[in-house]
């Protein structure tokens, strides 16, 4: 099936990148858990690394137009993975988020994430520069929303958050009008924004301040929503006649926009508020109050960031993390992995990960753009997305200036789900440059 | 089935796959920014940090010197005790609060009140926090084989102040007690720490800089629960330096016991040497008490008690020395030669200055007495002229010669000054002159002239050693960690005249006293003892009785200065207690002092 041109399209820097950045990740979970009773994770990591390698290979055999053909039954059985472990999975550190099958525990919402671009970049594609219709944008936003919320059920934030910009970039790309892009991304952040005012309010820490008090008292329930709502549509139509009355004509249209994305995001932040534990909002809240709780939700950021800083320009050598080695550092070998590099490996280690993955990125954006037909250009931005926004956060996340939401390094964090499909992703990417010729 | 892009739209979507790729490399360089930020402009302070994550300063406290009588019995030393803490760094609230739940089936614990405290520590979550200290080793056994089952809890060694005779010797050892905040600012540079233990009174308190030692470290590296993994530096403590007091802890108890249940005072040294032999002040306490386990009950009825059991008389307490004031006028006469062996002066029972009255000693009428007969009978009358006579500030100046009005100065802290009156002592205090009238109080010991029981002793010393005033000394020796001695030799402050002429007649008088007058419940057939009472006017209560004493008196081995509080007039009650003292004290302690003094 590989023939001469085939072997000419592998892209062997992104290989190339890849197992280097994973060899770097099992080498620091072996250093991360060095100190701990079972020190088995970076063998575990390694067979989930040959895992991986055959769902890479397998993913670049095999010509990616059956994806898009196949994505329906995808999806389908992604949301239906999800569904049965919110009923059928156990309850690992309090979030139903594992399927444990034998040795092996797998996240479904890794799947999702990767079944939900497919879809996406399947339905985007039969559309010619851009979305008219409302019910065009309508149908790839439910598709998102679907897994979001089941997600938010186990509970589980972090993933939730990748989707968001994989669904912006997608549209973009796809060639949305700006105004729709616009009110995506400003429903985005004000979900984010309310979400983390409620978490606030929740945990009873505004209250000394009276307006952030009554700002809450109005937002705190359904019923006291409605009401808040009711009486901000009445400003809404208020402000359009006092535009009217000083001669602007200012369609209703827009004053109404407006509210739409309020009330959506409200309705949506008061939906997920209410899937999150208590451990949650405060993680969530540290990030803008971080005097909180110094010891449980601050403590993870604090000794992060001591990491890090403390590794300095060229590190304290692998194996020599204090902050790691030691235990100061939580989540070390998953979600904080970054932050062991940091203090072993010092800048120069912390920039070379960050160049690899930016290598990967640009290629893959590359490999987008040189993509033989729309699907192929939409999947590869997605996978690409993906992959960024979860670098990014992660990332974000070990250098305080992301609230804890609990979200894997791609490729380099311990957790065979996230390896394993991220791995395929890029399978999947190598397989678009691959037949990028092929018509 | 797949649409294919147009020219155009190939442009088009080039420019968005720019944009992308520009927002990601924007966001990318905040991290690096921010990466950069954090590890080359605040690496320093972020290495810093981690390393005082890591390290661990443990103090490890010198051992206090002990202290041991003159016999060498141990009065005060350091034993090992056991707290049971906890450290809380990483452990939830949930945890600590579940811990403290199984540690209360073991050990009685307030689980509120044990909670605060952790919580008040919250800050410092790797320093241990004392939940229950000076545990027995029955319940040190049962937490230890459960260290397992309760997260946090570690059993620490501290070492405890311990005074094995208790009540016995309180006022001479003293107590320690957490450093205040004013002593840390007035001992500032002297390494003493915040938390740490000083010495509070007594011994313990005055020789504190020697007894202390100096604290040691250990640096250790810790994991993130504060478990100890190794230690990467190590000063060893320097223990405190022993001590070797003048005291003889036997005759400590024999005072003790002499004195009884009564308040009061009792001083016994060597008169030659300036050697505090015992020194009982009562009521009494136990200064373990201040360490360990005092309920603030306890706390509140020690420091408001009315009898001031913290109180050391023996130093602290003022008396107006009464008769035995007569002793100084008499030897001040005999000096300046008011009176002879021989000259009588007539007693009516009453004496007439001016259109003031003064009375004898219990109106009594005691004819024509010469000094002898007046210190047997402890005659007012024959004071008063003899007083009137050498005028006050020949008395004066003859007190504060034998050491009163002055401080001895005593190796014991907070010693009270006394107080002999002066005409221009009076004119300073009071801005009035001096009334002949007050001559005549005066040379009784009474009206303002103010003493300690050890002021007392110490001016009897001064008169039966012939002159010498010693400065009074509690320690003798001191051994530091290496085994190297220091003596503390007799310290003579000055040497008075005084003529053999004086002491002669004195002690035929004084013994006089013991053997036919006031102070013949005293007597011993087999012992020599000089003595005189006295009677402190209590203007609150039952007069306060006073006896002076030294013996043998052909060569005075030892003054006894005992004040009875409430003991009646004329030294009833203080009398049976030299008595007691002298019959039961083992005179070897003076004896063998006098060989080596004369060596």
């Amino acid at each position: 099936m590989l023939n001469f041109s085939l072997k000419r399209g592998f892209d062997y820097i992104i290989f190339i990148s890849v197992i280097l950045i994973v060899c770097i990740g099992i080498l620091m979970i072996y250093s991360a858990t060095q100190s701990l009773d079972s020190n088995v994770l970076w063998v575990k990591q390694t067979i989930w690394f040959g895992i991986g390698f055959l769902g890479l290979m397998c993913a670049v055999l095999f010509d990616y137009q059956l994806l898009g053909k196949y994505s329906r039954i995808i999806y389908i059985l992604a949301i239906f993975l999800l569904v049965f472990v919110l009923f059928g999975g156990p309850l690992i550190r309090s979030a139903k988020s594992w399927l444990v099958i034998g040795p092996f525990s797998l996240q479904p919402s890794e799947f999702a994430k990767l079944a939900t671009i497919i879809i996406l970049a399947e339905y985007l594609s039969t559309k010619r520069e851009g979305l008219i219709s409302m019910d065009e944008f309508v149908y790839p936003i439910s598709l998102v929303a679907i897994p979001i919320f089941l997600i938010l059920m186990q509970p589980d934030i972090g993933t939730t958050l990748v989707f968001f910009p994989v669904l912006l970039v997608m549209l973009y790309i796809t060639g949305s009008k700006p105004v729709y892009l616009a009110t995506l991304t400003s429903i985005n952040i004000l979900i984010l924004i309310f979400t983390l005012f409620l978490s606030w309010g929740e945990l009873q820490l505004i209250h000394k301040i009276p307006f952030l008090h009554f700002l809450y008292r109005c937002i705190s329930s359904f019923k006291y929503t409605l009401i808040s709502l009711i009486c901000l549509f009445g400003l809404t139509v208020g402000a359009y006649y006092t535009s009217k009355l000083f001669r602007r004509d200012i369609p209703f249209n827009k004053f109404g926009l407006i509210f739409g994305i309020i009330a959506i995001s409200l309705i949506v932040s008061l939906t997920a508020d209410g899937f999150l534990k208590d451990y949650q909002r405060k993680r969530l809240v540290v990030f803008i109050d971080p005097g909180i709780d110094p010891l449980n939700a601050g403590y993870n950021i604090n000794q992060s960031k001591i990491a890090i800083g403390s590794g300095k320009l060229f590190g304290k050598g692998i194996f020599h993390g204090t902050q790691s080695q030691l235990g100061f550092l939580p989540e070390r070998q998953s979600d904080f992995i970054f932050s062991v590099i940091g203090e072993e490996l010092g800048f120069t280690g912390a920039a070379m990960i960050l160049f690899l993955f930016l290598i990967i990125i640009y290629r893959g954006i590359y490999i987008a753009f040189s993509s033989r037909d729309n699907f192929g250009c939409l999947l590869a931005s997605g996978i690409v997305t993906m992959i960024a926004a979860q670098v990014f956060m992660n990332i974000g996340i070990s250098l305080g200036i992301m609230p804890v939401t609990g979200l894997t390094l791609p490729l380099v964090s311990y957790g065979g789900s996230s390896l394993f499909i991220t791995m395929t992703a890029l399978g999947i990417l190598l397989n678009i440059r691959l037949r990028r010729y092929l018509i | 089935m797949h649409i294919q892009p147009t020219e155009s739209e190939l442009e088009k979507l080039r420019q968005r796959l720019v944009r992308l790729t520009i927002i990601i490399i924007i966001a990318f360089s905040i991290l690096i920014i921010r990466i950069g930020y954090l590890q080359i402009i605040k690496g320093n302070y972020y290495r810093k940090v981690s390393e005082n994550n890591r390290i661990r300063l443990i103090p490890i406290a010198a051992s206090r010197g002990m202290i041991y009588d003159r016999n060498s019995k141990v009065l005060a030393q350091d034993i090992p005790s056991f707290d049971i803490a906890m450290i809380q760094l990483g452990l939830s609230k949930e945890e600590i609060a579940r811990t403290l739940i199984k540690l209360k089936r073991i050990v009685k614990i307030n689980l509120k009140e044990v909670m605060e405290k952790i919580s008040e520590k919250k800050n410092r979550p790797f320093e241990p926090v004392v939940i229950v200290s000076d545990v027995d080793r029955k319940i040190l056994t049962r937490v230890a084989e459960r260290t397992t089952e309760l997260p946090g809890i570690i059993i620490q060694v501290t070492p405890k102040r311990y005074y094995i005779c208790g009540p016995l010797c309180a006022h001479i050892l003293g107590y320690i007690g957490e450093i205040s905040k004013k002593e840390l600012i007035s001992k500032h540079g002297q390494g003493y720490k915040y938390g740490g233990l000083i010495g509070k009174a007594g011994i313990e308190g005055y020789y504190d800089v020697f007894l202390k030692g100096n604290d040691g470290g250990k640096q250790i590296e810790v994991d993130v629960r504060g478990r100890q993994l190794r230690v990467l530096g190590d000063m060893e403590p320097i223990p405190g330096n022993n001590l070797i007091l003048t005291i003889d802890s036997k005759l400590q108890e024999i005072v003790n016991d002499a004195l009884g249940n009564k308040s009061g005072a009792v001083v016994v040294m060597n008169p030659n040497n300036g050697e505090i032999l015992a020194m009982v002040s009562k009521p009494s306490f136990d200064p373990n008490m201040f360490l360990g386990h005092m309920t603030p009950a306890q706390a509140k009825e020690i420091f408001t008690d009315k009898r001031y059991p913290l109180f050391n008389r023996a130093i602290q307490a003022l008396y107006s020395p009464g008769s035995v004031f007569k002793i100084v006028v008499t030897a001040a006469a005999l000096e300046n030669e008011i009176i002879n062996e021989g000259d009588t002066y007539s007693c009516g029972g009453v004496y007439w200055l001016g259109n003031q009255r003064f009375i004898c000693f219990q109106r009594e009428k005691h004819g024509n007495v010469n000094v002898i007969d007046a210190l047997t009978h402890s005659c007012n009358i024959f004071f008063y002229q003899v007083g009137y006579k050498l005028g006050v500030n020949r008395i004066s100046k003859f007190a504060r010669e034998v050491g009163l009005g002055e401080k001895t100065d005593i190796d014991l802290p907070a010693e009270a000054v006394g107080l002999v009156p002066s005409p221009s002592w009076k004119k300073k205090r009071y801005g009035e002159s001096w009334y002949s009238g007050e001559t005549i109080n005066l040379s009784i010991g009474q009206g303002y002239i103010l003493a300690t029981p050890l002021q007392l002793a110490h001016a009897l010393s001064t008169i039966v050693n012939g002159g010498r005033v010693f400065r009074p000394r509690i320690v003798k020796q001191l051994i530091d960690s290496s085994g190297n001695v220091k003596v503390f030799n007799p310290w003579v402050k000055r040497i008075i005249s005084l003529s053999t002429q004086t002491q002669k007649v004195l002690f035929k008088g004084l013994e006089s006293v013991v053997a036919n007058g006031t102070g013949a419940r005293a007597f011993l057939s087999y012992l020599r003892v000089g003595g005189k009472t006295g009677t402190v006017q209590n203007p609150t209560g039952e007069d306060h009785a006073l006896f002076l004493c030294f013996a043998p008196v052909d060569s005075p081995k030892v003054v006894i200065s005992v004040i009875v509080e409430h003991g009646g007039k004329g030294g009833i009650e203080a009398v049976p207690v030299a008595r007691r003292i002298l019959e039961q004290m083992d005179w070897s302690i003076v004896k063998e002092e006098e060989k080596e003094s004369s060596s």
